[in-house]
């Protein structure tokens, strides 16, 4: 036993000799600074880099830039393919077509906010971060503490093709407190990111048209009921995509709004939001709604979805592919449309909007050449790298015709549409993320989402004031408005919705309360930025 | 056996100096894991300073202000602080009066059997739900034993002729819900200290008892329970120990607004309103006051075993 | 000759109710990884898998970086688990023994850092400088001892009869001979009970994982990559095209797949739990 024991000892010492020597050579813990190697070191901006204008095409500068990024890897599977990416054959080609060297630091989605916490603590700061906004957890507040520099004055001149395609609300909304713009977006061009989806199939069948207005909802739920469907409405936990009908009545509890008094104050206290709760709690009693749908985790809700069980939910635009595609699987004529949402008691419609860019690439102050960075993000504006991202190589991926028009075939194997994803999505990073109009037509189910886009999207979402970054919300963290940390209301939703408590009777003294334990500085902190421009309606 | 003479001072040090070095061998297999705990455990603890500290990353704990109690101060001041205290307190007591005897209770009772197929069946079923993440653990619960329609713990009620519960559509139920999860899932990895304690008992005590008359309770009672009462000690001095650290996850995975007042602890509260920025000063600042709370609760403990059964931690 | 005893079988009962509750569980999520998408998703697996397919599996497994990581925590848990009981022993054992004239103290010096948890950051900021980061030696040495096994391994060195280690000692054996010829045989119960404490800790460990290994994917432990897979299979908002994948189905097959070598172990570790085993060494 006890020769069994070293012998056993001696091989694992061994393997992990080995599997430590398999570790990156490079494990330097300095973060390499941007070194441009030709002239124009000094950092003396304009004569000796060459700066396009617009709509010149991409001409990549004939010296080559070399900087660090930190990007999440946003549980791509790719990743697991091709594990080191900086050899990836995307990133290389990337790479040529910018003249660059770019090291980049995936970092994975299991313990985002700590990791970047620990490497920030630890006096690691990449060249470039890309983070979610200004307010990211993962940022620790580095935005405030001066850590990234201001781009305003480089961008026109330096990444033209940028300035001109990210629409100019985008570029507006990305301006800091102090008036600068810190970071180049992955933003949306359409901020009605979320769709009513509906079971035509169940409609057809019973004769029902689409529903409308709210009351037409509830006819059509009411009748599904009748007929055994399961869940006529499901919703998630924490409230999450269930606010389709918080949309109708214009209560949506992310949003801020004006109250009777001018005040800037959250969608949960008006008084719009009782008859909101009033309704839901109903549909709970009638059994219209999934009694279970605050215990419902993605997987649950998404089951239910997908098995048939529900007639009406809400979800993401882009995911109408997949959800079809499963839906078909357990319900062969099963069919799913994605409708506006129920008209309210003031005519408007749809949820929140969202805010207009999904993540930002922040530069470190202390890059050097700022300017030659920002050259490589602007290959990303153009038509060129749009056709590069989404269909790959010409010759190699796709091939064009004689008229200019794509012939692509977009990837059925699980490997191949990871790679495609991968490129198209994340290493595309500056884009439009909120559809890729290129590949769309080539997609199953691609041009239903390309309508829904192009013909319900700008009518539907309710418009609210975007407070960003409040002081007295990190004071009185419960009564924030973010989707899962609205604690204080959430409380109170979720005894109202079970009938725990009365909402006729409660509300009253709910909204005093909000005042009591901290609302009222909250208040006046939102309606003081709105007053400075500080906090602005969203478009 | 040695015989200790009353020494005057000066001898006395030199005997110490001389007792050690006779057993020398000791303190040197001590050495190596003296030296891990000053290196890993004590040296960053120095980093608590961040609890007196108006800490930013950037900053590092050099560039940092002091800032004394300010923090200790923000968290009494929170509105929620009081309640939380008080689930922290309530739950760590439901945990030491029903949590801990369960796993000696089950060990107790497999000792007994009689099958030894039987008993190491029985032992490896109910050692597998530790390997249960807490988020299977949580699911297992809330859907398949206590869904409102076909919850097995309502098909039982319904075939009974009771009325259905929505078990977690209030928080009547939550913290018992939370503190059978926690006996369920590790009930049986935490007996296996009691199994293995059990084993080292000479069999020949049971023997004579037998021969005397003495039926099963009273060989429990009278041989069993005060041999295991130094391992009984420690685990339950551990766990007071630790008072306030009931888990992170297995609360989380229960938690929602309907029953947040009842069973909100120290750490979801952290990770649920996500302090931007101000986290680590923060959790470093409750992770300090759990800890002066667990000491305080130890060192009474510890006392009041050594006056009972004579037998403490240390 | 056996009797039949009420008690014995009503305490049988008991304990088999017990066991059948936490069978089933396992038995449902056993089933529902061998099982079809659409069975899953209309709810219809109980304890027997239907539309049984390997698919998961195959996706679990056909991942290179998951299989690599199957043998990181291999290597981790042997090789952890090794350095653990080491320490562990060595600390327990010289803090048994009554020689030991700095017991209380000691204790005491262990029992504060049990109270008292080191902060994350300065961790942190520790192993970076004594250049752990990234290599398999953050996912070892930072948690090297247990505070709790320790004390629990000391309650059972103290127990051991001193009359038999006096003898030793009257024979002239020095601590080491004691120690590995006298008191470890004797321990094998305990040894057992901490070793697996210990194992299973490493086997389940991610922390470490994520805090210290950032860049060297190929070190991620298997927890830390099952982690991975789950989200993948539920990030919300991608344009995804995943669809013979049901996350719940993936799920339940990364539990099956972390469980599997930790139920294997269990019962070569119930042989040290047999009556007598301590006894049998002793010599009188």
């Amino acid at each position: 036993m006890k020769k069994g024991i070293a012998v056993t000892a001696g091989m694992l010492v061994l393997a992990a000799g080995m599997l430590g020597a398999c570790q990156k050579a490079d494990n330097s813990t300095a973060a390499p600074t941007t070194q441009a190697v030709t002239q124009a070191e000094s950092g003396s901006a304009g004569g000796e880099t060459e700066t396009p204008a617009a709509g010149d095409g991409y001409a990549a500068p004939a010296d080559t830039v070399e900087f660090s990024m930190s990007m999440r890897s946003l549980a791509y599977r790719y990743f697991d393919q091709a594990p080191d990416i900086n050899d990836d054959k995307w990133k290389v080609e990337l790479e040529n077509r910018t003249n660059s060297k770019i090291d980049i630091m995936v970092v994975p989605q299991t313990g985002y906010v700590e990791k970047m916490n620990l490497m920030f603590a630890s006096g690691q700061i990449p060249d470039v971060v890309q983070a979610s906004s200004y307010s990211d957890p993962a940022l620790a507040n580095a935005v405030a503490e001066d850590v990234f520099m201001p781009l305003d004055d480089l961008i026109k001149e330096y990444a033209p093709n940028l300035w001109e395609r990210v629409p100019e609300d985008v570029w507006e909304s990305l301006r800091y407190d102090d008036g600068h713009i810190y970071g180049l977006p992955e933003y949306l061009s359409s901020t009605t990111r979320r769709a009513t989806y509906i079971r035509k199939d169940l409609l057809d069948k019973y004769n029902l048209e689409i529903p409308v207005t709210l009351d037409d909802y509830v006819n059509v739920m009411r009748v599904f009921k009748d007929k055994g469907v399961k869940y006529p409405y499901v919703g998630r936990e924490k409230f999450m995509y269930t606010d389709t009908f918080f949309g109708a009545f214009n209560a949506v509890p992310t949003t801020w709004l004006l109250d009777e008094n001018d005040q800037v104050v959250p969608a949960f206290i008006m008084p719009q939001m009782k008859d909101a709760l009033a309704f839901y709690h109903d549909l709970y009693e009638e059994g219209l709604i999934d009694k279970e749908s605050l215990l419902n985790k993605q997987e649950d809700w998404e089951r239910k979805c997908v098995a048939g069980e529900v007639g009406i939910f809400q979800r993401n635009v882009v995911n109408y592919s997949q959800m079809q595609a499963k839906l078909e699987q357990s319900v062969p004529d099963g069919e799913f449309i994605m409708i506006p949402g129920p008209v309210g008691p003031d005519g408007g419609h749809g949820v929140a909007k969202a805010s207009p860019y999904m993540r930002v690439f922040l530069f470190n102050r202390n890059m050097k050449n700022p300017e030659r960075v920002l050259q490589f993000f602007d290959y990303m504006g153009t038509d060129e790298a749009a056709e590069f991202f989404s269909f790959g190589i010409e010759g190699e991926t796709y091939t064009k015709n004689a008229d200019g028009s794509i012939n692509f075939e977009y990837p059925t194997d699980t490997g191949a549409m990871d790679e495609l994803q991968y490129r198209a999505d994340w290493l595309w990073g500056v884009r439009n993320s909120a559809y890729n109009e290129y590949l769309l037509p080539y997609q199953t189910g691609g041009n239903t989402i390309l309508d829904y886009f192009n013909e319900v999207a700008p009518t539907e979402g309710r418009e609210w004031i975007d407070v960003k970054q409040m002081e007295t919300l990190t004071t009185y963290p419960d009564l924030q408005t973010q989707e899962n940390r609205q604690e204080y209301w959430q409380a109170y939703a979720a005894k109202v919705f079970y009938g725990e408590l009365d909402v006729e009777e409660t509300f009253d003294s709910f909204v005093e309360d909000y005042y009591k334990i901290g609302g009222k500085e909250v208040v006046e902190e939102a309606t003081k930025r709105y007053r400075e421009g500080l906090a602005v309606w969203t478009k | 056996m040695k015989v200790q003479k009353e020494l005057p001072p000066s001898k006395r040090s030199r005997s110490v100096i001389r007792q050690i070095y006779q057993h020398k061998t000791i303190y040197v297999m001590a050495l190596p894991a003296i030296l891990w705990y000053i290196i890993f455990k004590y040296i960053p603890l120095m980093g608590s300073v961040i609890a007196f500290q108006d800490y930013s990353i950037f900053k590092g704990i050099s560039g940092s202000a002091f800032v004394g109690f300010k923090n200790f101060r923000k968290l009494f001041a929170y509105p929620d602080f009081y309640n939380i205290l008080r689930n922290s307190v309530t739950i760590g007591l439901y945990d030491i009066l029903l949590s801990f005897p369960m796993p000696l209770i089950l060990a107790l009772s497999l000792n007994e059997v009689r099958s030894l197929k039987y008993k190491k069946g029985i032992q490896t079923i109910v050692y597998l739900p530790h390997f249960l993440s807490w988020v299977v653990v949580g699911s297992i619960f809330v859907n398949v034993l206590l869904s409102p329609d076909f919850g097995l713990i309502n098909r039982l009620l319904e075939i009974l002729g009771f009325e259905k519960v929505f078990f977690m559509a209030s928080s009547k139920y939550i913290r018992g819900i939370v503190i059978s999860s926690g006996v369920w899932r590790d009930m049986g990895y935490s007996a296996i200290v009691y199994i293995a304690a059990i084993t080292s008992i000479d069999p020949s005590l049971y023997e004579a008892a037998r021969i005397d008359g003495a039926n099963k309770f009273n060989q429990i009672r009278y041989i069993t329970l005060p041999s295991l009462t130094p391992v009984i000690v420690t685990m339950l001095l551990l766990k007071v120990g630790h008072f306030m650290d009931f888990g992170f996850e297995r609360i989380w995975v229960f938690l929602s607004g309907v029953n947040q007042e009842k069973i909100e602890i120290f750490d979801t509260f952290i990770y649920r309103v996500g302090l931007q920025g101000a986290q680590f000063s923060f959790s470093t600042t409750i992770g300090l006051f759990k800890a002066v709370v667990g000491l305080t609760l130890l060192l009474g403990s510890n006392y009041i075993s050594k006056r009972l059964v004579d037998k403490g931690l240390f | 000759m056996k009797k039949f005893s009420l008690a014995g079988f009503i305490n049988a009962l008991f304990l088999g109710l017990i066991a059948l509750s936490m069978l089933l569980p396992f038995l449902n999520v056993i089933a529902v990884s061998f099982s079809g998408q659409v069975a899953i998703n209309n709810n219809a697996v109980t304890f027997w898998p239907i539309d049984v397919t390997l698919e998961n599996y195959r996706l679990v497994f056909g991942n290179k970086l998951l299989v690599r990581s199957i043998w990181v925590s291999i290597v981790v848990t042997g090789l952890g688990t090794l350095c653990n009981m080491t320490l562990t022993v060595l600390l327990a054992y010289a803090i048994s023994r009554k020689e030991f004239l700095f017991k209380r103290s000691v204790t005491l010096f262990i029992l504060f850092t049990f109270v008292f948890p080191a902060p994350m950051i300065p961790t942190y900021l520790l192993v970076q400088k004594l250049k752990m980061l990234e290599t398999i030696w953050a996912l070892i040495i930072p948690g090297a001892i247990s505070t709790f096994n320790l004390l629990v391994l000391r309650s059972f060195f103290e127990q051991l009869p001193e009359s038999v280690l006096e003898s030793a000692r009257m024979d002239g054996a020095g601590e080491w001979r004691t120690l590995y010829e006298i008191v470890l045989p004797m321990s094998k119960a305990s040894l057992a009970t901490v070793g697996l404490f210990y194992g299973v800790t490493n086997w389940n460990a991610y922390m470490p994982a994520m805090l210290y290994i950032n860049r060297n994917t190929k070190l991620y432990p298997l927890q830390i990559k099952l982690r991975d897979m789950l989200l993948q299979s539920s990030v919300e908002g991608s344009s995804d095209q995943l669809i013979h994948l049901s996350a719940y189905g993936m799920k339940m097959t990364i539990i099956v797949v972390a469980a599997i070598p930790v139920l294997i172990a269990y019962p070569f570790v119930q042989g040290y739990f047999v009556k007598g085993v301590t006894l049998g060494s002793v010599k009188e």
